[in-house]
């Protein structure tokens, strides 16, 4: 039905000494993404699950699909992961970002870093899915179940020209 | 779909998100060598309208680089140019829920009947130019 066509199958990575980012397909794995950045060095490990909400200002959502230009995400995700690494002395930091559709309840991304002390972890985590959710060019539709599909922007604080469709919404979004 | 192939003499210009909604496809082979500054006319002259709405508002990059299609424009002959092979891409404003964000309801009739993805067509304004310094 709206199943967007697939860029690669499996997984698709870049990764350095403690660094690791990844786009896929399949279902995330959080317990994987801890155990890629676990050291004896880190004292605490942060990880942050993004998952798809049941619903965007009171409509009921069916699922979330996203789509990306693979090389150049996965550029953008490394030049993150090694700024938030070098900028709170990280340990390792692992971020994978699942593409296509996600359905409710499931994991879209997930961020995990792990840090000497706990501080720093809590910290980068939450400056990492920041900078990702700005920069990473991945783009994602919300599907309702009313049958509507929104495309969300991240951009609302200039003029936004509705082309097509009705009035737009605004406001927080699933993840 | 991996990244298609140009043929000889041709460069790819690859479409997302709201750039793939607007010309319902996920690519174009253009002639090339084809001065930067004469891309957005040539795709102009392809999708009436793509300017405006998803042109204007998206970055662009040129082998996986951001490149600022203003400032080309405006070195004139000295701007770089489009060389066969190369990978050129549309890029719209990237998705993301924060309190920032904008949303347009788009009805599911007309987006089923999309060939390649049945995304809604709607943009926003963004500050693309921006995005590109960003990623740097």
């Amino acid at each position: 039905m709206n199943e967007v066509p697939r860029a690669f199958e499996g997984e698709q990575s870049l990764s350095e000494p403690n660094i690791y980012v990844s786009l896929t397909y399949n279902a995330l794995d959080a317990s994987l993404a801890m155990a890629r950045v676990k050291s004896p060095k880190a004292g605490a490990v942060v990880l942050f699950a993004g998952c798809t909400r049941d619903s965007f200002a009171s409509r009921p959502v069916t699922h979330l699909s996203y789509s990306t230009y693979p090389p150049l995400a996965l550029r953008s995700l490394l030049s993150i992961a090694k700024a938030v690494h070098c900028e709170y002395e990280l340990v390792g930091i692992a971020i994978t970002h699942r593409l296509g559709r996600v359905d409710i309840g499931d994991e879209s991304v997930l961020i995990a870093v792990a840090a000497p002390h706990r501080k720093a972890g809590w910290r980068a985590g939450e400056e990492c899915l920041e900078r990702v959710k700005a920069r990473v060019e991945i783009w994602k539709e919300e599907w309702f179940e009313d049958g509507g599909v929104w495309m969300s922007n991240r951009d609302g604080q200039a003029g936004v020209p509705v082309v097509e469709g009705g009035s737009g919404g605004g406001g927080g979004a699933a993840e | 779909m991996s990244t298609p192939k140009p043929p000889p003499g041709h460069f790819t210009l690859l479409y997302f998100a709201s750039a793939t909604s607007f010309t319902r496809r996920s690519h174009d082979f253009f002639s090339a060598p084809l001065p930067l500054s004469q891309l957005y006319d040539a795709v102009e002259k392809k999708y009436p309208g793509i300017r405006e709405k998803v042109l204007s508002s998206s970055a662009l990059t040129v082998n996986l680089d951001y490149v600022d299609v203003e400032e080309e424009v405006q070195k004139g002959e000295k701007g770089m140019v489009i060389q066969a092979g190369d990978e050129v891409a549309v890029i719209p404003p990237v998705s993301s829920g924060t309190l920032a964000a904008t949303f347009h309801p788009v009805s599911w009739e007309r987006d089923a009947s999309a060939v390649d993805q049945p995304t809604p067509y709607e943009i926003s304004s963004g500050r693309s130019r921006d995005r590109g310094v960003q990623l740097r």
